[in-house]
């Protein structure tokens, strides 16, 4: 049976009729415009609880700053534009939150959380939830913990100068585990925090990040890798900024690797396929789902090593 | 037969205008694409505001619903970015949907539903297409991408569709 667009278009339109213009929008903007009227964030939107554990810091840094962005795929050549990154989105904005007893009591519940549990945030309006993260202390423990994903691409060598700094694994639940709730509390108005475990047997590794630091030069070399969807549409190319350069490399052991250079950072990407994928039950506040990962993404990232260095430290 | 311009208007008659005639397709593109009717508000205000700043601008080279949607899609794709975006919980189900105003099926949400699940580039083309009935030229010269790139997305996400709904989609492009 073919389902016509007309019908697509009437059935769309039917189930999102609740929708409902606000009258005022046009004098709102009008007004902003000559300074009588400050905009409005609604309500929902401003409920910012989420905690990204330096992850997305280490994306912000390895995207550069400010700039106009360009297209590479993983073959170093330059694609049409299909993401439009205007400057003031290219550096991750601080999440404005209603209140910052709120922002407080997400980070104290993060900071309370035993290792690889999961912790919730529910408000009326939204649910957020910080990633079952493991610190590491030293490469040592980082190693030990990442014999359980032998697949994972990891780092051979660490350069002359640079020292461990600090380091995080994140942990999902193999298809077939299930997250138990342990804890769970009110903890503000109208905001409930809960804490979910997964049986170890079921652990899996989604990623980490690692940062090095050189004190001489001041520098910081992160790296991070993380398994990717199989069926990710949304991220075979790599926005890099006007003043960088883009270039394929060669990287043993690694299926596509891209150089990527400017003045002031230093960045690879790198893909490794997974030979076999691995599905991973995603929490869910309503359903949990079943996630398959068939490549891994590793980023690093210095303001003062070559992209040469950085390719030796993942080279046999 | 002499074509007679009418008398121009002042931005704010114009910026009035485009919210009343643009408003609720605006949203409903962004309640798709963004999965939170709040945020789709804000989407939709920051669109308007976008465009009254830009009115001097726009040179109506472009169709006005497509100059608009393309700010849209920017300000959805600006909003998914924040890191609050990426770690809230966006998994789609039917009660996310908000109180229809009249009759519906459960057809129409599990259309809805199944293509607010669609990855984001694919959906941006599917909701473009049936929502804002543009052709592929028109798709193409919002989301800035080829002809090609636009059927390639439409092709990819009626398979999906296909897949998670049983019917094929009609397409003209």
């Amino acid at each position: 049976m073919t389902l016509r667009k007309e019908e697509a278009q009437e059935a769309l339109a039917r189930s999102l009729s609740g929708l409902q213009e606000d009258p005022r929008l046009a004098q709102r903007i009008i007004a902003s415009e000559k300074g009588e009227m400050k905009m409005k964030k609604l309500p929902g939107a401003v409920l910012v609880l989420a905690v990204i554990l330096g992850i997305t810091m280490a994306t912000a840094l390895a995207a550069g700053v400010a700039g106009i962005w360009r297209s590479v795929n993983w073959f170093g050549e330059e694609v049409p534009n299909e993401d439009e990154i205007t400057p003031s989105s290219t550096m991750v904005p601080p999440a404005e939150t209603t209140a910052a007893d709120i922002d407080q009591l997400v980070h104290e519940s993060i900071n309370r959380a035993e290792a690889r549990e999961l912790v919730v945030i529910a408000t009326e309006n939204s649910v957020s939830y910080a990633a079952r993260v493991q610190a590491v202390s030293s490469m040592e423990e980082f190693t030990v913990l990442m014999e359980m994903a032998p697949g994972f691409p990891l780092p051979k060598q660490i350069p002359d100068g640079y020292t461990f700094s600090s380091g995080s694994i994140e942990f999902g639940c193999l298809s077939g585990g299930e997250y138990t709730l342990t804890c769970q509390k009110a903890v503000g108005d109208g905001v409930t925090e809960s804490h979910y475990a997964v049986d170890e047997a079921y652990d899996c590794i989604l990623g980490y990040t690692l940062r090095f630091t050189d004190e001489n030069r001041q520098d910081s070399m992160i790296v991070s890798a993380h398994m990717q969807p199989s069926d990710n549409s949304n991220d075979d190319i790599i926005g890099i900024a006007d003043n960088q350069t883009a270039e394929a490399i060669r990287i043993d052991g690694m299926d596509n690797s891209i150089a990527i250079d400017s003045d002031t950072i230093h960045l690879l990407f790198m893909r490794k396929i997974i030979a076999e994928p691995i599905s991973t039950l995603v929490f869910g506040s309503s359903e949990n789902w079943v996630e398959t990962y068939g490549e891994y993404h590793t980023r690093i990232s210095s303001g003062t090593l070559s992209t040469n260095d950085l390719a030796s430290i993942f080279s046999r | 037969m002499q074509t007679v311009k009418g008398p121009d208007r002042t931005p704010e008659e114009e910026i009035t205008r485009m919210v009343n005639e643009h408003q609720l397709a605006l949203l409903r593109l962004c309640f798709t694409y963004l999965h939170d009717q709040d945020l789709a508000q804000d989407a939709v205000q920051e669109t308007f505001l976008k465009a009254y700043r830009s009115l001097q601008a726009f040179r109506h080279d472009a169709h006005e619903k497509t100059w608009l949607s393309r700010i849209a899609i920017n300000c959805c794709r600006d909003l998914s970015k924040s890191s609050w975006f990426k770690h809230t919980d966006r998994t789609v189900t039917p009660d996310m949907l908000p109180e229809p105003a009249v009759q519906t099926s459960q057809e129409d949400n599990t259309l809805t539903v199944e293509i607010m699940r669609l990855p984001k580039r694919l959906r941006e083309a599917i909701l473009l297409y049936y929502f804002e009935n543009m052709t592929t030229p028109e798709i193409a010269e919002t989301l800035r991408i080829t002809q090609q790139a636009v059927s390639d997305r439409l092709v990819r996400a009626r398979a999906k569709l296909r897949k998670a709904l049983g019917k094929d989609f009609e397409g003209d492009e």
